[in-house]
């Protein structure tokens, strides 16, 4: 499952998902896009979860991209704990995604196809997405 | 290539409270520049804009803008996007000369399927989607057009194949344009073991010395809790 090799510090603040993803909004690297269009923490296992769904979908055809990837820990206190005593232990790991950013993206493959394997993708996450493609300025 | 009529307005509000007191109202703020000029900054309607663009082709489009009693051809060099709603926010016009060459980024679009494809069941993978060209700018291809359908796996179409009458291509020519893969062979791995313990999936931490010196003192606290604990118990006994 994806997490970091190796981190500075094991715990982090929450923050706050404020605003639109500015970076990493367009389709980059493939043909076909999956475009997040609510703010969310994204876990590793649904982030598997997708890719799994994806690969399985597109079969031995195509090739994809992860353009997300879970860095931030998210900690929790054991249950039946008092409160106090610091903070909890790192449990899972997330990707912090804002409205507006590619998570996946696909090439050599067809479009029916490429949006099949996205909507079974999508499943797996918790917010809702939607299938993008390249953008070229004109009527094209 | 065409030169698209469009109609602006210089924009007397700047920054952006102006930029956005434009798209209030319907326009596309923008600015115009280039030909060693002062910049100028410009709007334009967005429905005009839109339906102007419609029937143009591929990038690079070139227009002959109105501003403040002056006439430009201007290329739009740079588009700005909203992430969600693929709304235009913001437009670059760079002045050009129609005599002059310029160098712009043309698409390249890959035509038909290669047999490694459709016979080999490889992947076509397109590696690079715009080559760098110099130009005048009424020679500006709309997309440049390469056939792969001969292609078969393990080969691949490189910048030097592309054939383009008119224009200087800059793109280094080894680049690879595209290229069939043989195909990925999916491998279900039987289920792994779940580690049971969190501690066995944590990352390493850059400073170790100091984690050591956490759960030290981590340590400590709780066998101290722990005593106190002790010594209330044996307070309510």
């Amino acid at each position: 499952m994806l997490m970091p090799k190796r981190v500075k510090y094991r715990k982090q603040q929450r923050g706050r998902m404020r605003g639109k993803a500015h970076r990493g909004s367009s389709v980059a690297f493939g043909e076909w896009g999956l475009q997040a269009v609510e703010p969310a923490w994204v876990t590793n296992r649904q982030l598997e979860a997708a890719r799994v769904a994806i690969t399985r979908s597109i079969k031995r055809g195509g090739k994809m991209w992860i353009r997300v990837f879970p860095d931030k820990s998210v900690t929790k206190k054991p249950a039946e704990t008092r409160m106090g005593k610091g903070k909890g232990a790192p449990e899972f790991w997330v990707a912090v995604i804002k409205p507006g950013r590619v998570m996946f993206e696909l090439e050599g493959i067809s479009r029916p196809l490429a949006k099949e394997a996205m909507k079974l993708g999508a499943s797996k996450l918790p917010i809702r997405t939607r299938f993008v493609e390249r953008h070229e300025l004109g009527g094209e | 290539m065409a030169v698209i009529s469009l109609n602006g307005a210089r924009r007397e509000s700047l920054g952006k409270g102006g930029a956005r007191k434009a798209r209030r109202a319907g326009h596309i703020p923008g600015v115009l520049y280039g030909h060693g000029e002062e910049p100028i900054p410009v709007s334009v309607g967005a429905r005009e804009f839109d339906l102007a663009l419609r029937p143009h082709k591929g990038g690079n489009p070139i227009v002959s803008l109105t501003v403040a009693g002056g006439e430009y051809t201007a290329l739009i060099r740079a588009v700005q996007y909203d992430p969600l709603t693929h709304n235009i926010l913001h437009l670059d016009f760079q002045h050009i000369s129609l005599t002059e060459t310029i160098e712009v980024r043309v698409n390249v679009h890959l035509v038909g399927l290669p047999v490694g494809v459709k016979d080999g069941g490889g992947i076509l993978e397109h590696i690079l989607r715009e080559v760098e060209v110099k130009c005048l700018p009424t020679a500006i291809p709309a997309s440049i057009d390469i056939d792969v359908s001969a292609l078969n796996i393990g080969d691949s179409v490189h910048v030097r194949d592309l054939k383009v009458p008119d224009v200087t291509i800059l793109t280094e020519l080894e680049s690879t344009v595209a290229t069939v893969v043989p195909p990925t062979v999916m491998e279900e791995k039987p289920v792994a073991e779940v580690p049971t313990e969190a501690a066995a999936e944590e990352p390493e931490v850059i400073a170790k010395g100091k984690k050591e010196e956490e759960e030290a003192a981590e340590g400590g606290e709780k066998e101290k809790e722990k005593e106190k604990e002790k010594e209330r118990d044996k307070g309510k006994k």
